[in-house]
């Protein structure tokens, strides 16, 4: 690609293209390639970046091709001549303007477009790309930048704030963190029921995680093994290679996409090679770094100790039984002798006992934060792309590397992807996309309360216990035979949890696709596609000898394989009648056909320590294996009409039959009707409104449940070999699908030549004839049957309001408000249910349990008893009494969410930050019940000078009759009693936040100062989470329990801290 | 619009065609390639006994060592189980659990006898009766004839009273010792309990019958002397459990998935101490179990003081024990181990009371002597060879004393020391201060909520048969 110097432009005012007319005969002769250059600006005189402009000679047909950069610049060099200036930018479509280049002279041009809404093209259920203004439910469109500005992990995390009504959740899990994203709220009684349907180039994402074979995030005790947070195929998806994506929330949008796009759907646009002529090539470097970015307040005034005192009545320590008195180094509680100074027999590591002379009693207050280091994430991409005027093909490589800030944990990524399109003949044309990816990971880190996960180690610590003691994990001579543990046999040493109870991963997947367009007229044409997505998962995890779960070791090795494949075909036909009305009819199919294959292999017991084979087992392997299969095949068609290109209906229907549902009722049809208007054209509106558009729609969509196999009998597995037992789950044979109907109106409006943008949406659903496991009376012979039931209403306000607030060529400020609100009702349960309150999920001693009448978030637990006036009530021993019932603690879903964003450019910067929260939801924490029954939080402290509490409330003196209660507690009781484990309102706090959750600085190199080899070029600095505000005691409130593949949310299982990314980003185009 | 013919037309015509195929393969597609519909009459036997037995042993840990003076919460605060504090939810999981595996056994029943196997079908009698009898003797009446059978369409089944039930248990256990075909070899895999000696199941079945005739044995109706008599004294015919190889005491190897259902086994010792009571008598006894069942107390020196547990029930706060008490063992929930369900050791004390009661001491004494020494041996312990030398060690005509050594024969043994205690009152035992309904013992479990959620008609004529849902209603063989 030839490069040139761009000249002081000139900037010209006008509408459209300002083509100054020179006569063409002058110019025949002259064949050498000038420059030319210039910038693209908006309606509002604001530069596009990253548009494509391809410049067609008229007379030889000759192209050229140019993209602007971020400051809308753009240049090139080409022949003197006429052309037409084909100017394409993500998210807006194409338009066409005409250019003169006279010979002789280096001139500058201005290309003015109608960017704005009119001509907003998106892409909507299956990959149909429609006009903007013909939309009659809301979407939303995001580009590339939206999501590699400040880069996550996990790409999706950085949706937060920037769409209305999608809600993000994730257990916080470590590294590779699945999340759950759903749109307009919980729809479905199933835990699982909820997720958005991500399609990636038309290739539907698996969004669901795998298990690692644990299915249930509290496990202390239980012999069990942790759940490890695996990742899912979301996170798989490279951000470099995204172009746009399209957010669909409405019914009229989902219900081409039938079934699986129950929870909304977003698609994914990659970046596809331009018709350019020659090679561009792109270099992508990133490098960010992580820290924690809050910690709980841990108090290190006291240590270990359970408050026994010796015989002359004072708190002493003894770790054994030493001169001072019995040993008192067995407790994980922190209720110990205060650090004054004074000295105790105490833990020798040299001695890997007890010391021979009294030590000083000191708190070792980085005995917690010591553990974790500073992650870091290095990725580079480098991608190439080229084609010419039948097509284009780009290539990309990327390659990630995180070391995570647990210790020994993190992963490698690659990711190779190619894709291209082409036209074959006039009327046939090709596309195809292929990206593979394997992510390695010698260890993730495991989550939930249970020995193996840090977690619980972090909780478990005491303030006079130094980190360095457990470093050398084996005791000497005993090397992989007897941990270093020295304090409570509960607690697994944290250095053995990080470097030798791993988790590692390799994956492979393949994200495929392959398209042709016939067109059989320019009225006409075929579509048919194949996509695949294809994952094949090996992984392994290792326990050690000597731990608490696993005295003889174990290990286990997991196969997991999914193929998911989709055929589909699309007939379209496009007319203009009358001149007036225009008619698209689309007909299609596709059929679906999903497999997973997981594979489990474990021995419960090694021979020799620390070898991980399964042929090291003290007993042959046991191997569980479960299969799901199931496939869905649909028809559907579209018929969307418009008059006067102001008025818009849409009519859509679709039937499925899911293999999932009962032969007797597996096929459903549902339609919908999408309308809108252009009020802006229709009447004349006064003039600050430049467009307004009406919407509104209506959608039926029906379900299955994504779980095959429920209408048979099948007996459960069992690790006996050649055994099984009988199934705990009551099959029906007559399932039918989940129904739901939606209806939704908004409201677009566009002021002041589009520089305030307000976009209001209204929406209410009512999902009906759910697919749920309800218990039944355990005298039956099952404990649990499947049924169809339960109604569920959501209804919300969805804002978006984006404004131009300056509006220069080199000064802009754009400011991007989302705010959503959500209002989730269960209005009617099964009446086999029998009780009135369903438990959707369990988290510890918190019940996610919903009523008729309440909402499918709302948290169950035990609270205090509380007198009429509000008091809670004490017994005579002073500790608050226990009520009999479970009462209704709080709701985990957010009131609201919202989130504001500002953008500034000034010249070649840009300066961009988002600020986002949400108000309202309430988060269980299992890590502050468990702290502060140990003693080891600041709040702790209080009664421990005095050496008792007396708790603020009342007794109850007689029936009705209340007095202040006046009993004094030990400290330790009272923590423990007041916030016991199944205290859920305790140990339940506002999830209320706001963060400073991206923020972005770039330097774009001028044309001028790129030089001849580079097309263009910027550096950029960027935080992500820098700042949090919130009352939530623990790491973070955005949490929520990993309980095998569900995430549950409003409850926190052993929280791993959440991290602060400030990274750096540099970018060469060529 | 020419088009529309053209093309579209066609199209929709031929997918039109494709609807027929739009359901096709869905029968293979939506059936599991991997879990099995089709069982024998063997596949459920391994996790049926293994879940049993090891939850009846959580049980003994959770209710029996508390309500027994085995071991209790040490330190607790709250009331706790040692001080009867038994409530709604106490019940629960044996509820659930046990109907769980009833199920389990009625689908062995049904296989054996699709199969046209005697051996299976017995066992399944025997299993049966096993559960049921714990079932009614924690709760009363309880659902059989109509329970389990939610695929016939039976969703609250009505209950029965303790009488039908041990009526037909103990009916069953006479057919299913009539089943039993020694000759036949069981086929359908290893079970884990008497690796396929069928003589020892039928043993394990003639054995569980007299559990159940002595438990009835203060009911006239139930003829349950004779009945015993005829057993006892008729060993070709109803042969029973003659030593501890032949006993029902499920090996757990500690090789998967044979492990302790403690998995971590430290949640066996952490909050626990042993009971007085429970080490004061062995003391008396210089009992050889003592170390194998307890470490021994601590005074404030960290110095050994020899067994001393806490007393049930006690008030008051924790640091009037100046010492650190007796444990149970982290050795007895730790692999390999024994999962007790019914020993040859009960066998024999069933014989001494028996004996007892007809007045044939010699035979009584022969039978405690036997007893006892099969209860030592269980647990590993050598039988020393004076310890009947001890005065409180020697049979003394009194069914104290046989009780007294069959408390210790029951240790580990489900509620097996509960029962019997509600039935005879013995061993004596002391009354903390701390104890609640009146330091009176519960004679049972309070039906789990679920049963007014589910079955509320049922659950309120049962509970009006009986005379309330509350821990003091007598069982009917107690009446």
């Amino acid at each position: 690609m030839n490069m040139n110097v761009t000249r002081q432009a000139t900037v010209l005012a006008g509408m459209a293209l300002l083509a100054t007319a020179f006569p063409a005969s002058l110019l025949q002769a002259q064949e050498i390639a000038r420059p030319l250059s210039g910038q693209v600006l908006d309606e509002q005189g604001q530069p596009v970046p990253g548009a494509t402009l391809l410049l067609r000679k008229k007379d030889t047909k000759q192209t050229y091709q140019a993209s602007t950069d971020a400051a809308g610049s753009f240049s090139l060099a080409a022949v003197a001549g006429n052309y037409t200036v084909t100017i394409t930018s993500v998210g807006y479509g194409s338009e066409t303007r005409e250019l003169a280049h006279p010979a002789g002279k280096a001139l500058s041009y201005v290309l003015k477009t109608d960017y704005s809404t009119l001509n907003n093209v998106v892409v909507t259920a299956l990959g149909i790309k429609r006009e903007y203004k013909a939309l009659g439910s809301a979407t939303q469109t995001l580009g590339s930048k939206e999501v590699n500005d400040a880069r996550a992990n996990n790409w999706s995390a950085a949706l937060s704030g920037k769409v209305a009504g999608l809600s993000l959740i994730s257990p916080g899990s470590g590294p590779v963190n699945s999340t759950r994203i759903s749109l307009r709220g919980d729809a479905a009684l199933d835990a699982d029921g909820n997720n958005a349907l991500i399609v990636i180039d038309g290739v539907p994402i698996q969004s669901g995680g795998n298990t690692s074979g644990v299915s249930s995030a509290y496990g202390a005790g239980s012999g069990n093994d942790v759940p490890v947070d695996f990742g899912n195929g979301l996170q798989d998806i490279n951000p470099d290679d995204i172009e746009s994506i399209s957010i669909l929330k409405g019914p009229g949008a989902t219900a081409l996409y039938g079934s699986r796009a129950g929870g909304g759907a977003i698609l994914i646009t990659t970046k596809s090679g331009s018709k350019q002529k020659g090679i561009g090539i792109t270099v992508n470097s990133n490098y960010s770094i992580n820290t924690v970015l809050k910690w709980p307040d841990y108090q290190y005034e006291y240590g270990q100790g359970t408050g026994t005192v010796n015989s002359a009545g004072q708190l002493y320590y003894s770790y054994g039984a030493s001169p001072d008195g019995p040993g008192t180094s067995g407790t994980s509680s922190a209720f110990g002798p205060k650090f004054d100074g004074q000295l105790y027999f105490q833990y020798d590591p040299n001695k890997e006992g007890r010391g021979d002379e009294r030590t000083l009693w000191r708190p070792y207050k980085d005995n917690i934060t010591g553990f974790w280091r500073t992650g870091s994430t290095l990725t580079n991409n480098i991608s190439l792309e080229g084609g010419n005027e039948r097509g284009g093909m780009r290539a990309s490589i990327t390659h990630s590397k995180n070391t995570w800030i647990m210790p020994n944990t993190g992963y490698e990524r690659l990711t190779v992807q190619a894709g291209g399109n082409y036209k074959l003949s006039d009327k046939l044309s090709m596309n195809t996309r292929l990206s593979y990816t394997n992510k390695k990971s010698d260890n993730l880190p495991a989550t939930g309360y249970n020995n193996q996960s840090i977690a619980y180690f972090m909780i478990f610590q005491n303030p006079n216990v130094d980190l360095n003691w457990y470093r050398p994990i084996w005791k000497r001579n005993q090397h992989g035979l007897q941990q270093i543990h020295p304090f409570s046999s509960f607690i697994d040493n944290p250095f053995l949890i990080a470097h030798e109870m791993t988790n590692s991963i390799n994956a492979n997947s393949v994200v495929a696709n392959l398209g042709f367009r016939y067109e059989f007229t320019k009225k006409l044409d075929l579509a048919v596609r194949g996509t695949m997505n294809m994952n094949s998962e090996f992984r392994e995890m290792r326990r050690p000898f000597n731990t608490a779960n696993f005295l003889s070791g174990y290990y286990k090795q997991q196969d997991v394989g999914f193929l998911e494949t989709n055929a589909d075909f699309l007939l379209s036909y496009h007319d203009r009648i009358a001149d007036r009305v225009d008619v698209k009819v689309s007909a299609g199919g596709n059929t679906m056909n999903a497999k997973e294959h997981v594979s489990n292999a474990f021995v419960d017991g090694l021979v020799v320590p620390g070898v991980y084979k399964l042929t090291n087992g003290q007993a042959s392997p046991t191997l569980m294996v479960t299969d799901n299969n199931f496939k869905v095949n649909s028809l559907y068609g579209i018929a969307a009409f418009s008059y006067r290109d102001r008025y818009f209906i849409d009519f859509t229907g679709r039937q499925d039959w899911w293999s999932t549902l009962s032969p007797k009722s597996n096929s459903m049809f549902y339609p919908s009707v999408n309308a809108s208007v252009i009020l802006s054209d229709v009447f004349a509106l006064p003039k600050p409104f430049a467009f307004a558009k009406l919407r509104g729609s209506v959608a039926g969509a029906g379900f299955d449940s994504r779980k095959p196999y429920l209408n048979k009998r099948y007996y459960d597995q069992s690790p006996f070999s050649g055994s099984a037992t009988a199934p705990n789950v009551l099959f029906n044979e007559n399932l039918s699908p989940r129904r739901q109907v939606s209806y939704e109106t908004g409201l677009d409006l566009r002021l002041f030549s589009g520089r305030v943008h307000l976009d209001v949406t209204y929406y209410q659903n009512f999902t009906t004839n759910q697919i749920m496991e309800i218990p039944v009376d355990p005298t039956t012979g099952y404990a649990r049957k499947v049924i169809n039931g339960g109604k569920v209403q959501n209804k919300g306000v969805e804002i978006l309001l984006a404004t131009k607030n300056i509006a220069k060529p080199h000064f802009s400020w754009n400011t991007t408000f989302t705010w959503a609100r959500n209002r989730n009702k269960v209005l009617s349960l099964p009446a086999e249910i029998e009780s009135d309150y369903f438990v959707i999920a369990t988290g510890g001693n918190a019940y996610q349990q919903t009523r008729v009448g309440g909402s499918s978030g709302d948290i169950y637990g035990f609270g205090f008893l509380r007198s009429p006036d509000g008091q809670i009530i004490y017994g005579a021993n002073g500790l608050p009494a226990r009520p009999a019932e479970v009462q209704y603690i709080g709701n985990a879903y957010a009131d609201w969410k919202g989130g504001i964003q500002n953008e500034f450019r000034y010249r070649n910067f840009r300066f961009s930050f988002l600020i986002d929260g949400q108000y309202g939801g309430i988060v269980y924490s299992q890590t502050h019940h468990k702290m502060s029954e140990q003693g080891k939080l600041e709040h702790t402290l209080r009664g421990r000078a005095e050496g008792y509490i007396i708790g603020e409330g009342v007794v109850e003196t007689g029936p009705g009759r209340y007095a202040p209660n006046t009993t004094k507690v030990a400290p330790a009781t009272f923590y423990a009693e007041y916030y016991r484990r199944a205290n859920v309102e305790a140990n339940s706090f506002d999830a209320s936040f706001v963060k400073l959750r991206e923020a972005r600085l770039e330097y774009s190199l001028s044309k001028k100062h790129l030089g001849k080899f580079f097309k263009s070029a910027s550096f950029a600095v960027y935080g992500r989470d820098l700042l949090m505000l919130s009352r939530f005691p623990m790491f973070d409130p955005e949490t929520a329990a990993l309980n095998g593949t569900s995430i549950m949310p409003g409850v926190e299982m052993g929280q791993l801290p959440s991290t602060r990314t400030i990274g750096a980003n540099l970018t060469f185009k060529f | 619009m020419k088009q529309i013919t053209r093309y579209i037309v066609p199209a929709l015509a031929s997918a039109a065609l494709l609807l027929g195929a739009c359901t096709k393969g869905f029968e293979k597609i939506n059936t599991d390639p991997n879990k099995i519909s089709i069982i024998s009459p063997g596949t459920l036997l391994n996790p049926t006994l293994y879940e049993l037995a090891a939850f009846n042993m959580q049980k003994a840990d959770d209710i029996t060592f508390d309500l027994m003076q085995v071991a209790l919460n040490f330190p607790s605060p709250t009331p706790g189980m040692h001080r009867y504090d038994v409530n709604e939810g106490t019940g629960s999981s044996t509820w659930s659990t046990y109907y769980r595996w009833l199920k389990n056994i009625r689908e062995i029943r049904e296989a054996a006898v699709a199969a046209g196997d005697p051996n299976y079908a017995a066992i399944a009698l025997t299993l049966n009766a096993w559960v049921y009898a714990n079932l009614t003797d924690c709760f009363g009446s309880v659902p059989m004839e109509e329970a389990i059978r939610a695929d016939e369409g039976i969703i609250q089944p009505r209950y029965n009273t303790q009488e039908e039930i041990y009526r037909t248990i103990i009916a069953d256990l006479d057919s299913a010792n009539r089943l039993f075909n020694t000759s036949r070899a069981m086929t359908f895999g290893t079970d884990i309990l008497f690796g396929n000696n069928v003589t020892n199941w039928k043993r394990f079945c003639n054995s569980l019958q007299m559990r159940l005739l002595l438990r009835v044995s203060a009911r006239p109706e139930m003829n349950a002397w004779t009945r015993l008599d005829s057993i006892i004294n008729n060993p070709t015919k109803y042969p029973v459990f003659n030593a501890n190889t032949e006993a029902a005491v499920l090996k757990l190897t500690g090789v998967y998935p044979l492990s302790s259902p403690w998995g971590r086994p430290q949640d066996f010792t952490t909050g626990r101490a042993a009971a007085q009571f429970f080490l004061d008598s062995l003391n008396v006894l210089n009992d050889p179990r003592r170390a194998r069942f307890a470490s021994q107390a601590k005074d404030l020196n960290n110095v050994n003081i020899g067994y001393k547990g806490i007393p049930s029930g006690y008030t008051g706060s924790e640091s009037q024990f100046n010492f650190t008490p007796s444990n149970l063992l982290q050795a007895l929930i730790s692999a390999p181990m024994t999962c007790p369900i019914l020993t040859y050791a009960e066998v024999e004390f069933i014989k001494a009371e028996f004996y007892h009661r007809s007045q044939r001491h010699d035979l009584a004494r022969a039978a405690y002597e036997k007893g006892v020494k099969a209860a030592v041996e269980q647990w590993g312990a050598t039988m020393p060879a004076t310890y009947f030398s001890n005065a409180s060690a020697a049979y003394n005509g009194t069914l104290q004393r046989i009780h007294l050594q069959k408390y210790y024969a029951l240790f580990f043994n489900d509620y097996q020391q509960w029962f019997e205690y509600r039935r005879t009152g013995l061993p004596v035992l002391p009354q903390g201060p701390g104890m609640l309904n009146g330091g009176v013992m519960p004679s049972r479990l309070i039906y789990p909520v679920s049963q007014r959620i589910y079955n509320l008609e049922h659950y309120n004529s049962a509970v009006s048969q009986m005379g309330g849902d509350h821990i003091n209603i007598k069982a009917w063989w107690q009446q």
